[in-house]
């Protein structure tokens, strides 16, 4: 989870101000 | 700004990702740390480099690829990247342009190579023209430019970004089908012999998820998106298999690769030669081959004659057979 920009752990109570970017990490290459 | 609770397991400082399955949160300094710690740890237990070796990383743009050449040159390793273009549409695109990104901003040199322009085909192409999954036309080329570029420029290490997340799949699959071929090959380093380069892998302790988080703290831009042509692939399904168990069972991805490399892999031992000791070299380009043309050839022959195909023409049918 990013918000405004910088990483922050699944714990991290979040603000109706912040922007939050849930980024993906699973990668199908071999 | 609203902090998190949590506190890094070192510092007690505000804690920026968590980690199950070294039950612990870290702050950003000591995240960093403890990801070049696993990949120094992997070096040396594998012996995989040294300080006077010259390595080549195959770079895709992606998180990876990008986080492990950062991670070697801030140990202090010597290393170039190599950027293949693939030719997929727009993805391949924008992955360029965050390999030459990444490059340019460190003063790091990048050797690009483009299918499309320097073989006569792509991926989609070679999907279309070979009549197999895109993956495969895709593995093939790489492996072997990746070899080639490697002899050729004179490196002595090809590194490439799997990380334990993609080690632990292929080992789930190969297992699956128990195929010791496979198992016997699947090791973080692979020794240079005839034709083929020194092959390592640094990132074998550290998840994908670490590797993201890695890129984020550091301020590396990379291709978010999935390769369009893996949509819907084995891997990608093994993956979420080992996921799953993962999230019940923290620690349980590492125990199955690494345990296996510990007291699998070493039984398996000699397994593979017999494939190795009988390679021929290919008429075309005399690179190693069991048969008359390597694999890479005659994805050339085939698909350099054949009609340039739109990425789109050869998702609508994979997702059709899927």
């Amino acid at each position: 989870v990013i918000r405004n920009g910088t990483l922050v752990p699944g714990d991290a109570e979040l603000s109706v101000d912040d922007v939050v970017e849930i980024r993906p990490v699973i990668s199908g290459g071999s | 700004m609203v902090a998190s609770g949590s506190k890094c397991r070192v510092c007690k400082g505000p804690a920026i990702i968590d980690l199950p399955r070294h039950n612990a949160h870290f702050c950003a300094e000591h995240f960093l740390e403890l990801c070049r710690r696993q990949v120094v740890k992997a070096i040396e237990k594998f012996d995989m480099l040294h300080p006077d070796d010259r390595v080549l990383v195959a770079v895709s743009g992606g998180k990876d690829s990008l986080a492990v050449w950062d991670l070697l040159v801030d140990l202090g390793y010597q290393a170039d990247g190599l950027y293949i273009g693939l030719g997929i549409g727009e993805y391949s695109d924008v992955s360029a342009e965050f390999a030459r990104a990444f490059a340019s901003q460190r003063g790091l040199k990048l050797i690009e190579i483009s299918l499309r322009e320097e073989y006569g085909y792509d991926i989609p192409t070679a999907a279309k023209a070979t009549r197999r999954v895109p993956c495969s036309a895709c593995g093939t080329s790489k492996r072997h430019l990746f070899d080639s570029a490697a002899l050729e420029g004179g490196y002595t290490v090809l590194v490439t970004g799997h990380n334990l997340d993609d080690e632990a799949a292929v080992l789930f699959g190969n297992t699956l089908r128990w195929d010791v071929e496979y198992l016997a090959r699947q090791l973080p380093v692979l020794p240079a012999r005839a034709g083929f380069p020194k092959k390592v892998k640094p990132l074998v302790r550290l998840t994908e998820r670490e590797m993201a988080a890695w890129c984020i703290v550091r301020g590396i831009d990379y291709q978010v998106e999935e390769c369009p042509m893996a949509l819907g692939n084995k891997h990608l399904a093994y993956k979420a298999a080992l996921n799953a168990i993962e999230s019940e069972s923290p620690g349980s991805k590492a125990s199955f690769y690494l345990n296996f490399l510990d007291n699998m892999a070493p039984l398996l031992a000699g397994r593979s030669a017999a494939a190795t000791d009988a390679l021929g070299e290919c008429r075309s380009c005399g690179a190693p081959t069991t048969g008359d043309l390597c694999a890479f050839c005659r994805i050339v022959e085939k698909s350099s004659a054949h009609d340039p195909v739109p990425v789109e023409l050869v998702l609508s049918k994979g997702r059709g057979r899927r």
